[in-house]
């Protein structure tokens, strides 16, 4: 369970997030939404530690977030960001394997193996195991870069744009397995992106981020209104749905 | 008859073709694990033979056997040195180990050091002499020799390596600080690093314009880099600096891995790449500065063997740090022995001959490598 409480991140004088009141709970899939600049990803990175807020507070499972030590807050909490170098000679096997590292004691042990393996092949990553990351897609890169995280085996899941590069197929199967993920094994996961349909369609919350600060928050159906979207995006939408599942189509700025 | 010129013929490349789907993990882990376990064992296995080559040739030449024979009578005895009568034990003991040896710790330091150095750094043009060691050290040396320490005779020697070693260090200092200011980041480091140089070359510059013409010699000749004065207490001291900072850098094997997956990665995984990248950073420069200070300055192994090794073996740290090691060993072994025996008695330094022999291995194996490793 993450709560964000009155968060507030200035770079300089640019104030990026201020005021930030966000609750995700375990087991529910919460999509952050807003345009570029909106503060996205710092609130993730926040989230994460990757970055100091200057105001406000972050409770991880009911314990401040700078009471864990590394490789405990590792144990707890994974992160994906927005990009994986391409500059990298890793191996998809050798960047997966990487999510054991918080919980290794003496070297990767047979359960570490078939984690790893488990993961791998749920995510349709395991045939490229072998190859270099820079030798893969941007999309295949992306799944791999998920598995390193799922196989850390984290209570909390923090995902920057998770699908940003995946076809329509690979786009359902994630979010199908991350949704999977937060209702069976009761994973809170908060993930930014820009696909409106994606979030509508699997996102079991919406928060929706403008000039720094939380607009709207609920389900899609009740954050997602041609209003707000027109707000936060400054583009006119219809809003609907077909065969019971959410659309949000953009008709023009 | 060199036999050293065939010596590194690398086990096969670490990355295998794309897999077969859903091969079983535990095999998969024991395939990939064996493989590099037996290609660190043959790298070894090609340092000892080699070392043994290396001991055998000179112009007082001895077999093999005879080779084996001496170290192994050496061994078993009880006095070791005070007891060797023949003038080849001597030659074995007090001439040629001694310098094999400083060729295999300084290959080794030199190597595994470049692998941190890139590692923290994410860089591969990254090697301790980044940060500017070799122009300070010779700068040091120089220094020492302008202040005449050739004509003291046994002193004289130590004060070059000290001025050496301190002056690296000096430079090291400021380059990490300026560095450290913005958290060891590579492009600062590299730019502080090349500032520093031009600084120091030129007052290296400004020392041989002052200097006599034997003074002179003496500059030039330390800038090569060459292992004829090794001696047993040189490769003690260099030995001792590389088993401090070895387990530290075995510890933080998985750490350079997560470093490669990128900096936010490997924060997220745990790792505090503050400290790490400080800690590897100062015993990186220390171990340089403790080789380079007895040797003059030999830093192309730094740079290349760690990336001969990674073509080997991949990126896999906890393999890549000891194959490195190896590589580098055999790499500054190799060279100095072609270097004494190429045109014996004349020595050709060993700085100089590690490049013709590095060189073309590396542009081999950048034609062979697969696409991917830093490009």
């Amino acid at each position: 369970m993450i709560e964000i409480t009155s968060l507030g991140v200035r770079f300089g004088a640019t104030r990026v997030l201020d005021g930030v009141d966000l609750t995700v709970a375990a087991g529910s899939l919460t999509c952050l939404l807003g345009a570029n600049g909106a503060g996205k990803s710092t609130l993730i990175r926040c989230a994460a530690r990757i970055l100091s807020p200057t105001a406000g507070s972050i409770h991880l499972d009911g314990r401040p977030q700078h009471e864990f030590d590394r490789r405990e807050f590792a144990r707890l909490l994974a992160y994906v960001p927005q990009t994986v170098p391409t500059d990298t000679p890793l191996t998809a096997l050798e960047l997966v394997q990487l999510g054991r590292t918080p919980h290794l004691r003496n070297g990767i042990g047979a359960r570490d193996r078939e984690v790893i393996f488990e993961v791998m092949e749920r995510l349709r990553v395991a045939r490229y195991a072998m190859r270099p990351l820079a030798e893969l897609s941007g999309g295949e890169r992306q799944r791999v870069a998920l598995a390193r995280a799922l196989v850390q085996e984290p209570r909390i899941l923090l995902l920057d744009e998770p699908t940003s590069a995946l076809d329509l197929r690979h786009q359902l199967e994630t979010m199908g397995i991350v949704r999977g993920l937060a209702r069976e094994s009761g994973l809170a996961v908060l993930m930014a992106m820009h696909d409106l349909n994606l979030a509508a369609r699997f996102g079991g919350e919406i928060a929706l981020l403008a000039d720094g600060r939380i607009q709207a928050r609920g389900a899609w159906d009740r954050v997602l209104t041609p209003a707000s979207i027109r707000a936060a995006y400054g583009v006119d939408a219809r809003v609907g749905r077909v065969e019971g599942l959410p659309y949000i189509l953009p008709v023009g700025v | 008859m060199d036999a050293t010129v065939d010596a590194p013929a690398p086990p096969r490349p670490g990355a295998l073709p794309p897999d077969s789907p859903g091969e079983d993990p535990h095999r998969l882990h024991a395939r990939l694990t064996a493989r590099r376990l037996l290609s660190i064992a043959s790298a070894v296995a090609l340092l000892a033979l080699t070392c043994l080559l290396a001991i055998s040739l000179g112009t007082n030449a001895l077999s093999l056997a005879q080779t084996a024979q001496i170290l192994l009578g050496g061994l078993l005895s009880d006095g070791l040195l005070a007891e060797v009568s023949t003038l080849q034990e001597k030659i074995v003991w007090q001439l040629r180990l001694p310098r094999v040896a400083m060729a295999v710790v300084g290959g080794a330091g030199l190597a595994v050091t470049g692998v941190m150095m890139q590692g923290i750094t994410r860089n591969p043009l990254v090697s301790p002499f980044t940060v500017g060691l070799s122009p300070a050290a010779a700068f040091g040396a120089s220094l020492a020799i302008l202040f005449g320490a050739m004509e003291l005779a046994g002193l004289g020697k130590y004060l070059i390596v000290a001025g050496a070693f301190f002056a690296a260090l000096l430079c090291a200092a400021i380059v990490l600080v300026i560095a450290g200011l913005r958290g060891v980041a590579a492009t600062t480091m590299i730019l502080a690093g090349i500032g520093l140089t031009y600084l120091f070359s030129a007052f290296t510059a400004t020392i041989q314009f002052i200097a006599t013409e034997e003074e002179l010699a003496a500059i030039v000749h330390w800038t090569f880099g060459t292992l004829n004065a090794a001696s047993w207490d040189e490769v003690a001291i260099a030995a001792v600096l590389l088993a401090i900072a070895l387990p530290v850098f075995r510890a933080d094997a998985w750490a350079m891995n997560a470093i490669a997956a990128g900096e936010e990665t490997a924060r997220s995984l745990g790792f505090d790449l503050r400290r790490i990248r400080l800690r590897t950073a100062i015993l990186s420069v220390l171990l340089t500065a403790g080789i380079i200070a007895f040797t003059g300055v030999i830093g192309f192994v730094g740079l290349v063997a760690p990336h001969i090794a990674r073509l080997i073996i991949g990126n896999d740290h906890r393999f890549l740090i000891p194959f490195a090691m190896a590589v580098g060993a055999l790499l500054l072994l190799i060279a100095d022995t072609i270097g004494r025996s190429l045109f014996s008695p004349a020595v050709v330094p060993v700085g100089i001959v590690v490049a013709y022999v590095g060189v073309p291995l590396f542009i081999h194996l950048i034609l062979k490598q697969r696409r991917g490793a830093y490009t």
